[in-house]
């Protein structure tokens, strides 16, 4: 009897194991294979999100372009976003890096950059009952003074309100930046009273804003001398490539530079896929 | 009972834990039929000198000659079937019955054969009186009648030798009577017997010899009518005036 | 909360939010499978090491040992996550889910080690000394005496380590591994949903469940083991 249900239980165990063992096979060969690494971070829209657990947007169909071109194989790994510049770097295991990347100096030493591809202001998210005093149709950085302000982790947006924060128009009024892990967790965050406003990229804050009725979003503006002289803060995005691969960077940009001829219409290739991944275009 | 020819020697035996001298330099012997008890204060080193005899504590240094063979990390675990040992907290095995705890060491050394075991495991514990606790789980004994399957237990091997290391501190008055009355049996069967106690009349009643060890020697030793009655140094007179 | 509701009822009744959850679910299970494996044979292994009688040949091995049990404990496993995926296996096509399992079963093994270590050290000194004082090798008062009576206090602390990988594998979502956690990231941060709390809330169910399971399932094994304490009693 005892004996028995050992034996019952050693084949359980058994059965189980060769079982998960198995799905892990499979989704390691999944996994292989590809002659370049991109790296990403999801969510972004609508440069890089999910859907029905594929990675796609803008920068998807930017590098698949390429695939096509050069005739070879790119992953898209999706990965931290403090982390994508470094890794591109070292070029060990990510050889691109598309995020949604704005060009700084300190970047640039790290890795080459493509030509821009989109041109980003920063937004002010709020929630609607609670607005900052705003100006007109924008917000300036000095509406933002002692609040608490939350901004995913690595990207511009935080950067930008720590350069404020450090040396800027917020300096010494007591004003506190939360690094969070997404512009989506950013959202909730406002929504749950853990932080007075998200700063992020134009469409980000667009597109969280038109999903979450109870929040609203302004343009973010350096204050000039008068109101008419404010000017937005502004950025552009671009793709990063291993500074070893002068060939990927060449085609990326030869892909880009396509993809930004504008047609008859006024609209480059990528203004309609900005407008498609948005969901603003009806299929 | 068995009888075979214990000789025990051991010379200039010495143990150290870290920088304490426990023992410094014993020279004992120890002749078939003998009933050896040991005397002294508490951390005189009376326990230590015990189980080194059998290596439950390596020597530091100095020989212990069993039956003219010198004891080794080699041959001790063949030396210690025929060395059998009583603890103060009786050790029994937790997770086996009464009759597992006495078929352990038979069976596991292929010494005897299943049956032949059971028998004489039976035998023995009809004859301490726990026959209907074959197959209880120590945990359901008493503090009594578990040093008494300590004690049939180290018997199953018929060993030559008999150590006892306080057999009695960690009972109830109730049941060291039981667990002496057991002991004072083998003894009168002839058993070689060695034993640390503190029962001082039973020391009397029981040993042939007294053997007194203070910070790690022997200090005095001879038999019960000299030890109790006229004791040669006044460290001993001290002992007694202070047990008795 | 009525909309908390909705958003549920709807997260429910989307297949392919299931389908999301579903294959996060599976990766959370894989990589606490294996590295729960690996974790209680390595583990196994270094607290046998560690409780060993003390001897020359077991001086480097029980040095190593405990400077390994030492550093996995004494860091974060976050950090630990990291060094495995940009510094050791920082290997262009290696599977991440091979290097995430080796990440928890690594750190899985230290305390592991640490609970059967544990076990081992609870059972009597007074055991061993029986065994001993009979004749029997090291090996058979392991085998028939220490281990079985480790066991009982090993596992309800390996049922904890158990439930602890299970939720700590969550983090593999910081190196973008489709992990329950990130399924229901993915879900929020969707067209629909825009909201991380409801998908969070229904991937803390999946956790819920799996672990209520595997609480129930530890509890009848240490039942069982029990039962010879149980017949003592009577």
């Amino acid at each position: 009897m005892h004996k028995v249900r050992s034996i019952i239980y050693i084949a359980l165990f058994l059965l189980v194991t060769v079982g998960m063992g198995v799905s892990v096979w499979w989704s390691i060969d999944g996994e292989k294979g590809a002659d370049y690494v991109v790296e990403t971070n999801v969510p972004f829209a609508p440069f890089e999100f999910y859907e029905n657990r594929e990675i796609v947007g803008v920068d998807v169909d930017i590098v698949n372009q390429v695939a096509k071109k050069i005739k070879k194989t790119f992953q898209i790994k999706n990965v931290e976003f403090d982390v994508i510049i470094d890794n591109v770097e070292a070029g060990r295991i990510a050889d691109v890096g598309a995020a949604g990347l704005t060009i700084t100096p300190a970047r640039l030493e790290k890795v080459n950059f493509t030509i821009p591809y989109y041109d980003s202001v920063q937004y002010v998210i709020y929630n609607r009952e609670m607005p900052p005093s705003l100006r007109d149709d924008h917000v300036v950085w000095e509406a933002l003074a002692g609040a608490k302000i939350g901004s995913q982790i690595g990207s511009t947006g935080y950067l930008f309100v720590d350069d404020e924060i450090e040396a800027g128009a917020l300096v010494g009024t007591g004003t506190t930046l939360k690094g969070i892990d997404s512009h989506q967790l950013a959202a909730d965050a406002i929504m749950a009273h853990i932080i007075d406003y998200a700063v992020a990229d134009e469409l980000a804050a667009k597109f969280i804003v038109d999903k979450n009725p109870g929040l609203e979003a302004l343009p973010l503006y350096y204050a000039g001398p008068t109101r008419e002289e404010d000017y937005p803060v502004e950025e552009s995005y671009a793709i990063a490539v291993n500074k070893d691969r002068p060939e990927l960077l060449d085609a990326f940009n030869e892909v880009l530079t396509e993809m930004l001829t504008k047609n008859e219409q006024g609209e480059s290739e990528i203004d309609r896929l900005v407008l498609k991944y948005m969901g603003l275009v009806n299929e | 009972m068995e009888n075979k020819n214990t000789d025990l020697v051991i010379k200039n035996l010495r143990k150290t834990f870290g920088n304490n001298k426990v023992l410094n330099g014993i020279n004992f012997e120890l002749r078939e039929g003998e009933r050896v008890v040991i005397l002294g204060p508490s951390g005189s080193g009376k326990s230590t000198f015990l189980r080194c005899i059998n290596w439950m504590e390596e020597p530091t240094s100095g020989e212990i000659i069993f039956d003219g063979e010198i004891v080794t990390e080699k041959n001790i675990r063949r030396i210690r079937r025929n060395i059998g040992m009583v603890f103060q907290h009786f050790n029994l095995i937790n997770n086996m019955t009464v009759m597992d705890n006495l078929l352990l060491a038979p069976l596991k050394l292929k010494l005897m054969k299943r049956d032949k075991a059971e028998k004489r495991a039976m035998d023995l514990l009809r004859h301490i009186g726990l026959a209907n606790k074959a197959d209880a789980y120590p945990a359901s004994l008493s503090g009594g009648q578990k040093q008494r399957v300590a004690i049939v237990r180290a018997m199953m091997l018929s060993p030559e030798v008999l150590l006892f290391d306080e057999p009695t501190s960690a009972l109830d008055p109730e049941s060291i009577g039981d667990v002496l009355g057991l002991i004072r049996e083998l003894a009168d069967r002839g058993m070689t017997i060695m034993i640390v106690t503190h029962e001082m009349s039973f020391a009397k009643e029981i040993a042939t010899r007294v053997v007194f060890i203070d910070k790690g020697c022997i200090i005095e030793e001879g038999t019960p009518k000299e030890f109790f009655e006229q004791p040669k140094t006044e460290r001993v007179k001290e002992f007694l005036e202070k047990v008795l | 909360m009525n909309n908390f509701f909705e958003k549920i009822g709807e997260l429910f009744s989307t297949p392919e939010y299931i389908d999301s959850l579903l294959h996060g679910f599976l990766l959370t299970l894989q990589i606490s499978y294996f590295a729960l494996l690996i974790g209680i044979v390595l583990g196994t292994v270094i607290a046998l090491i560690d409780t060993a009688k003390p001897s020359k040949w077991l001086k480097i091995p029980k040095f190593i040992c405990r400077l390994y049990v030492g550093i996995i404990r004494g860091t974060p496993m976050a950090l630990q996550l990291f060094i495995m995926f940009f510094v050791i296996f920082a290997v262009k096509g290696f599977p991440s889910i091979i290097t995430a399992i080796i990440a928890f079963g690594m750190n899985s093994a230290a305390y592991t080690a640490e609970v059967i270590r544990g076990g081992i050290l609870s059972v009597d000194a007074g055991q061993t000394e029986a065994g001993l004082a009979l004749g029997l090798s090291r090996f058979t008062i392991f085998m028939k005496i220490v281990a079985p009576q480790a066991i009982k206090n090993i596992i309800p602390a390996l049922g904890n380590e158990i439930i602890t990988v299970i939720k700590e594998t969550a983090i593999v979502s910081m190196v973008g591994m489709y992990d329950l956690n990130m399924a229901a990231k993915d879900i929020g941060s969707g067209q629909n949903m825009a909201s991380y709390i409801v998908p969070m809330f229904v991937a803390a169910l999946f956790y819920l469940g799996t672990i209520y399971f595997i609480t129930f399932i530890v509890k009848r094994i240490e039942k069982n083991l029990r039962r010879s304490d149980l017949r003592a009693e009577k």
